[in-house]
């Protein structure tokens, strides 16, 4: 394959998470997500950075693979940082201040140049890139760990609630299941286009932001045409296999053991025990 | 049996028909190699056996259900598989076991039926030992031999092969046509769609397509006896055929036109 391997795909391996039942992990992952945007504490943050790391290690995931996920959301942190360091962390800003930052206190100020940085506003920047940060680095171990097939089944299930309220689970489902299915098939198609539009001339890597975005337009179309094409071929297949949407039954039968229990309710003990101490 | 009776389609916008009054069968256990060049019909013929298409004169049977009886469709569409021309196109799953079980999902069995069947389409299609492997990292032929393990799955009576190796290398495509050729053995009818006519070599009957018509039913030896006929329906006479037939006006004792290059080549070494 010459396509790179997409971030956050399924390493296969055999370790204590990998074997953990998908739904566990989701569910933990969306207790833990919930808990970090509530907790405000720095060592209820470090609490969380530690146990996503104890699960990283669990899982014998290269170190390489697990950092290579969190690489985009770098820009976007620092970013963060900067912007919440310009302003002060205290009463009347619009960002949630974390318990830490001493409100009302005098601070001192650091001047570089024409701009004022406010060191509290900087520690919530801090905070806030932090708490980002765990959270990539904790979904992208849950990808690392867990067979698309697997995640599909999972959110299947997890989703099935809501078939209370006339969301359509099983289409949502196999829009997942699809959706996962033509990632790998796209990537392949847009640099197969990338190389025949770089054979023309065409070039991605060099001239004004401008152009090089222009650059990407001829490739862009093809792909989308390419895809609509695909699409009608894959629902001809479909149809001539018999789905109709509904009444569908299931290879897989998913079944919780004693262990994947006892993770799940140990783990959003914790979740709720940060949110409402931390 | 499935069964045309003059059965004429025209797409929406088209000027001229792509199948017109066209009578056609298709028996368990036999192997049909359909030939035309591009825009003959082939597709649509395709398409009409299991419903995908319906007729706009004439009428569609298979064993005795018309196509256009909504109420019997599904049982129709497992009654007949469809393999497709694109490998990657008709793979709707993301691993192999799972796409082999996306049908019988579809029409509800439970899930040790399902298990069981996915096992054996899996033997059926040698694909034994790659339930779990991704489908993108199959090769063109594994892909090909994944898609009639999932019609098979559904244990069908026919089998409609759309083009099925003219995607893939020639190694895939030895593959699949051996597998066809397994698949007719084992009592299934089936249908392969083609421009190559070197895939026609194993058939028990070739029907030639032109402009929506039937233009030739016979079998393989008589349909490669004429190369003026294949020209004028847009079709190459197979190179080893032409060898054979070269060196039997020089005298040379040739084997006849199934032979493959094999079969040829000890012949004269002999």
């Amino acid at each position: 394959m010459s396509a790179p391997v997409p971030m956050g795909t399924y390493v296969i391996g055999n370790s204590f998470v990998h074997r953990l039942d998908a739904r566990v992990k989701i569910v933990i992952g969306i207790a833990f997500a919930v808990a970090l945007f509530i907790l405000g504490e720095w060592w209820a943050l470090g609490v969380v950075a530690f146990a996503a790391i104890g699960v990283f290690v669990l899982s014998g995931v290269s170190a390489r693979l697990a950092v290579r996920g969190l690489r985009p959301a770098l820009w976007l942190l620092a970013f963060t940082v900067v912007i919440n360091a310009l302003a002060p962390a205290g009463a009347g800003s619009a960002a949630p201040v974390p318990a830490f930052v001493g409100i009302g206190q005098p601070e001192a100020l650091v001047r570089v140049g024409l701009i004022t940085f406010y060191p509290s506003g900087l520690a919530r920047g801090l905070f806030f890139a932090t708490r980002v940060l765990i959270l990539v680095f904790g979904a992208s171990l849950v990808t690392l760990t867990t067979s698309s097939v697997a995640i599909a089944d999972a959110f299947a299930y997890v989703l099935r609630p809501l078939a209370v309220l006339r969301f359509p689970v099983d289409d949502a489902a196999m829009m997942m299941s699809i959706a996962l299915r033509f990632m790998p098939v796209t990537a392949e198609e847009a640099e197969r286009i990338v190389t025949a539009q770089i054979a023309r001339g065409a070039q991605f890597s060099s001239g004004s932001p401008f152009r090089r975005a222009r650059a990407w337009l001829p490739v862009f179309v093809p792909l989308f045409v390419r895809l609509f094409r695909r699409a009608d071929d894959l629902a001809v297949a479909m149809e001539a296999r018999c789905y109709r949407g509904q009444g569908r039954t299931r290879l897989r039968q998913l079944r919780m053991r004693p262990t994947d229990w006892m993770v799940l309710v140990a783990g959003c003990a914790a979740a709720a025990f940060l949110a409402v101490y931390g | 049996m499935i069964r045309f009776d003059s059965v004429g389609y025209t797409y929406p916008g088209a000027g001229a028909p792509a199948l017109a009054a066209l009578d056609f069968s298709l028996a368990p256990g036999e192997m049909v190699v359909l030939l035309g060049a591009n825009g003959s019909g082939k597709s649509t013929l395709a398409r009409l056996t299991n419903g995908l298409l319906l007729p706009a004169s004439g009428s569609v049977t298979v064993d005795g259900a018309s196509t256009q009886d909504a109420s019997t469709i599904y049982d129709i569409r497992t009654r007949v598989g469809m393999v497709f021309q694109r490998p990657d196109d008709q793979i709707v799953a993301t691993s192999v076991e799972d796409d082999v079980a996306f049908g019988p999902e579809n029409i509800g069995l439970a899930p040790d039926e399902i298990r069981a069947r996915v096992d054996e389409a899996l033997a059926q299609t040698g694909l034994v030992g790659l339930e779990d492997r991704e489908p993108h990292l199959l090769s063109g032929g594994q892909k090909q031999r994944l898609a009639v393990a999932g019609a098979l799955a559904m244990r069908p009576r026919y089998l409609v092969a759309d083009e099925p190796t003219s995607m893939i290398d020639p190694v895939g495509r030895r593959e699949v046509l051996d597998l066809l050729e397994r698949v007719r053995s084992a009592g299934y009818g089936v249908l392969l769609i083609t421009h190559s006519v070197a895939d026609a070599r194993s058939a028990d009957r070739v029907v030639v397509l032109s402009r929506g018509e039937s233009a030739f039913e016979g079998s393989y030896v008589e349909l490669v006896r004429d190369p003026a006929w294949l020209a004028e329906w847009g079709l190459e006479v197979p190179r080893i055929v032409e060898f054979g037939s070269k060196l039997r006006a020089q005298g040379v004792a040739a084997p006849g036109p199934r032979s493959i290059p094999q079969e040829m080549a000890v012949a004269l070494w002999r």
